[in-house]
């Protein structure tokens, strides 16, 4: 089982694969992207991570979409349905802390 | 970018190895291709560093390697594990304050990494080829029972090949193989294949896949009905030379011609078995002379179960002595006894010297890599013994704290590891990639596990030990007082003897280093100055070998060669252009030749067939009398030009012109033995090698005596440009129009000069760098050390300062202290030094084990790069501030 709250990085390959099918460069991509350089994804780090959340079920490897431009047998990743769903548990979770905590400061 | 010439990418590659296999399976390649991409946006951003950007990589590397091979499972955290998860966190939090320490302090990080990968690097590399060149085993079963066999003469201290009657009487009377074979092999001409060939033909005896007991890949091997004479010829083929070369056409289509005979191939043998001397193909050969003394054959045979090669020796020594006692005394030629040695160790041969001197300059690099490693972790782990006590006294217990230090120090070993690794598989490909280099066996050489792991054992306890020192230390006395004196640069600096000694070894160790190779740079120097006795600009040589079918008496061979002699004269590059039996430096045979028509006087000399246009177009100069010519024709009457130094071993002092030599056993003419009158004396040349005196040669005209032309013959022209490449041309145009058949090698004289060099080059460029890395870790140990002690001694420093020092005087007593550490280390490495440049005393030429010049230069040397280094931070410790310094307390 992962762990409540699920760690940063996994929660942001997650959010990253919530938008589309990615390939490796293209998460690290785009979780750099959306923390605003805060979080790098080293590789060891990454590959690993999509290890564990592939063996909870919360993402699978899928073939390149037809059409991508890389000619080079990438891995592609996708959300499951149960990925999806423990995203978004997660996201509904962390949006009542956030809401607490913006309470309180507020207070 | 290609893959195979990206360093990073290999360093990056080789470190994913950590993971386990099928995790590296399924993303290894893709973590490659992120990896290039984070490489590509650092070098268009420029940030992080590039040593930021590499630690972390590689910290991100190791760290989650450790978790995904040790760790406990991420998922899902079953409460058992949850001690292992603790370790782990805890493991995970050292390995990231190791990482941050390390970054931290980018300069010991990176001479510690530099250390531990050239120590083991080239301790890995060396012990590769070493071990690949003398110690794996040989392609067969058992190889270690296969022993080579030469004839022996005590008084004279030399082996010789042997004769045929010895080896049918030992193989008669001998009960210690299971089988002894008698062989020979020679580069010839072969025909039938898809083009003509020069194949390396290995001529054998009956018993001989007794010895290399293989099994064919097709067809069958030789049987004793083969190797009766007069029988069909047979020939074994090897597997890649039958596939290449002759598409693995059906056996019974294939005949080949093979230096005369038409030889039905019978079989097909695996590829590694490449004995005598590289053969592609074997054939039975027979003996042509009963002689004791014709040294023709090479022996090899298998030792029987329980035999060792002492006993062997010790029994063929009784046979000769028995069967040789009733011959006619000859005591130049005659065996007196046997050697028997194991057959790695003559493959081996002259190369083994050198590489076990290597080896041991290696254990010598990585000991100074090891000194200096100790040092300065020492040094640091002194200068952080404030923190340690710092952080005792915030609770963290004793093992808390080593365990910290382990990590770091393993941290920086396996950072060093993988430099080292790749470090040694940069060299372990540069050295085969030397093809010049004449190693045995070079392409079998790879990267030895054995050895990695033994260096790598090897420097991470120095790591470990000298890392942990301190924290032991520590752990023994009240964290108080340490605390106290941190400041002041602690209590526990440890004696100054630990320093000397440090830096004392390193400074002889390097020492002995520098002394061997400046040793070997000197006699290389010395050997560059010895006049080969050619001319070799623009002389070009080609070893050409007729087909003995379409050329069957020796006097075709020699008409065949005075019409490509005329052909080639006629050629506009070329000017001039001769036939010769012998190549400077490729070796010169040589025998008892008869003097002054009495065959009981007698000299040994080299005997070669030489016409007019060889001396000219090697550049030998007549000192007197005079050369071939027309005179000298098959019906004339025979004559011989003799070298100077043959001149004057046979007749010193006197003339020699008009004198006599017979060609002894070593042409056609051995029993009736002619004598030819010396019609002229020639300038020597160095036959052998330049680093032997030049040969005793006698010259015949292959006019009157053709015989050994059938075997022996090589065109040398001389090009009338002085270009080379032009005279190969042309020399390849004249040949192709007089017979297309003849596959030749060309090669230049300069080609061959520095090819006869190779070996005592290789062994020097690989001493120099040793020595060079030696001392550049000396001059940083060093470096290092009295850094370190000026450190230690600011507030004394500055206090000397406040209370009126001059400069000048600080400096002095900096340096002085310093200098005294590598006086110890010179006057220790001067006499180790004396004691073992004796084992290189076989590779020098011209100057002696303890050569002043060396001795003086290096001396001076070293002590110039001690006194650079010392000067460093001596230099800083004038400019300390006294007031900085007391409030520092």
């Amino acid at each position: 089982m992962i762990p409540r709250p699920m760690k940063p990085q996994w929660f942001q390959i997650l959010l990253a694969l919530a938008g589309e099918d990615l390939h490796g460069i293209g998460i690290q991509s785009e979780v750099l992207r959306r923390t605003e350089g805060h979080m790098h994804l080293w590789p060891a780090m990454l590959y690993r991570s999509l290890e564990t959340l592939e063996g909870e079920g919360l993402l699978c490897r899928i073939e390149p979409p037809a059409g991508a431009p890389d000619d080079e047998r990438r891995q592609y990743y996708t959300l499951t349905a149960p990925g999806r769903a423990r995203l978004a548990e997660e996201a509904e979770m962390l949006g009542r802390w956030v809401a607490d905590a913006k309470k309180a400061a507020a207070t | 970018m290609t893959p195979q010439l990206d360093t990073g990418l290999h360093v990056y590659r080789g470190a994913l190895r950590l993971f386990p296999r099928d995790f590296r399976l399924r993303n290894g390649p893709d973590m490659e291709r992120l990896f290039l991409h984070l490489r590509a946006q650092r070098e268009r951003t420029g940030t992080p560093s590039r040593f930021r950007f590499w630690t972390r990589l590689l910290v991100d590397t190791l760290t989650h390697a450790l978790r995904e091979r040790w760790g406990a499972p991420p998922s899902p955290p079953s409460r058992t594990a949850h001690g292992t998860r603790i370790l782990m966190s805890n493991l995970a939090t050292d390995l990231r304050f190791a990482a941050r320490t390390l970054v931290q302090s980018p300069l010991f990080t990176v001479v510690a990494v530099l250390t531990l990968a050239l120590g083991m690097g080239a301790n890995t590399a060396i012990f590769s080829v070493v071990n690949s060149v003398l110690l794996r085993s040989l392609p067969y079963p058992e190889p270690d029972a296969v022993v080579w066999v030469d004839e022996w003469q005590d008084t004279r201290s030399r082996s010789l090949p042997v004769a045929w009657p010895n080896f049918s009487d030992w193989r008669e009377q001998s009960r210690s193989f299971t089988g002894l074979t008698a062989f020979n092999g020679w580069t010839t001409t072969v025909l039938g294949a898809d083009r003509p060939l020069r194949v390396r033909v290995g001529g054998i005896t009956e018993d001989f896949w007794k010895v290399f007991p293989v099994r064919p890949v097709t067809g069958r091997l030789t049987v004793p009905a083969d190797h009766v004479e007069g029988g069909p010829g047979v020939v074994v083929l090897r597997e890649d030379f039958w596939r290449n070369e002759l598409s693995a056409r059906p056996l019974d289509e294939v005949v080949l011609e093979v230096a005369g005979e038409r030889l039905q191939a019978i079989g097909v043998v695996p590829s590694a078995l490449d004995f005598p001397f590289g053969a592609e193909l074997w054939r039975p050969v027979f003996p042509t002379s009963t002689s004791r003394t014709a040294h023709n054959w090479r022996v090899v045979g298998r030792l029987a179960p329980g035999v060792t090669p002492e006993m062997a020796d010790q029994e063929l020594d009784a046979i000769t002595q028995a069967v040789v006692a009733d011959e006619p005394a000859d005591p130049d030629f005659l065996a007196e006894g046997a050697l028997v040695l194991p057959l790695k160790e003559q493959l081996a041969g002259s190369a083994r010297r050198p590489l076990l001197l290597l080896l041991g300059a290696a254990a010598l690099v990585l000991l100074v890599a090891c000194t200096n490693l100790a040092s300065t972790l020492l040094a640091r782990g002194e200068t952080r013994q404030r923190e340690m006590a710092i952080r005792a006294s915030m609770g963290a217990d004793r093992g808390r704290l080593l365990r910290q230090l382990l990590t770091e120090s393993l941290v920086l070993a396996a950072l060093g590891g993988g430099a080292g690794l790749a470090l040694a598989a940069v060299l372990v490909r540069t050295l085969r990639s030397l093809g010049t280099v004449s190693l045995p066996r070079l392409a079998e050489i790879s990267i030895d596990p054995v050895a990695l792991a033994f260096t790598a054992a090897v420097v991470i306890v120095t790591a470990l030990v000298f890392g942990l020192l301190p924290a032991f230390r520590l752990s023994g006395v009240d964290v108080t007082p340490a605390l106290k004196a941190g400041a002041r640069g602690g209590t526990l600096g440890g004696g100054r003897g630990v320093w000397t000694a440090l830096v004392g070894s390193e400074v002889a160790l390097a020492f002995v280093l520098l002394v061997g190779s400046g040793l070997l740079v000197r006699s290389f120097a010395t050997l560059l100055d010895v006049d080969s006795g050619v001319d070799i600009e623009g002389v070009v040589t080609a070893d050409v070998d007729l087909s003995l079918i379409k050329y069957e008496e020796a006097a075709d061979h020699a008409r065949f060669y005075q019409e490509l002699e005329a052909a080639l004269v006629a050629e506009p590059e070329i000017s001039h252009a001769g036939v010769v039996s012998a190549v400077p430096l490729a070796g010169v045979p040589s025998g008892r030749l008869d003097l002054d028509g009495d065959l009981s006087k007698h000299t040994v000399g080299g005997y070669v067939l030489a016409s007019a246009g060889f001396f000219d177009a090697a550049g030998l100069q007549l000192i007197r009398g005079r050369l071939f010519d027309g005179r000298d024709g098959p019906d004339g009457a025979h004559v011989v030009v003799v070298s100077q130094s043959f001149a004057d071993q046979a007749w010193p002092g006197e003339d020699p012109i008009g004198r006599q030599v017979s060609g002894g056993g070593m042409d056609a003419f051995w029993q009736e033995r002619p004598f030819a009158t010396v019609i002229g004396v020639v300038s020597d040349v160095h036959y052998r090698s330049l680093a032997r005196e030049a040969d005793p040669v006698a010259y015949f005209p292959p006019a009157q005596r053709p015989s050994r032309l059938r075997f022996e013959s090589n065109m040398v022209v001389r090009a009338a440009t002085g270009d080379a490449a032009q005279a190969t041309a042309a020399l390849r145009r004249a040949l192709q129009r007089l017979d297309p058949d003849v596959p030749p090698r060309f090669s230049s004289m300069e080609t061959r000069l520095v090819g006869s060099l190779a070996e005592r080059r290789f062994t020097l460029y690989l001493l120099g760098a040793f020595a060079g890395v030696a001392l550049l870790l000396a001059f940083v140990g060093i470096y290092g050390v009295v850094s370190y002690a000026v450190a230690r001694h600011t507030r004394e420093i500055g206090i000397r300062l406040a209370l009126g020092a001059q400069p000048g005087a600080v400096r002095k007593t900096v340096l002085a202290g310093a200098m005294g550490m590598v006086a110890v280390g010179l006057v220790v490495g001067v006499v180790g030094a004396v004691a073992s440049t004796r084992v290189l005393t076989s590779l020098l030429y011209g100057i002696s084990p303890t050569d002043p010049v060396t001795l003086v230069t290096v001396t001076v040397l070293l002590l110039g790069a001690a006194w650079v280094a010392a000067l460093l931070p001596a230099q800083r410790s004038t400019r300390i501030d006294p007031l900085d310094a007391m409030r520092a307390d």
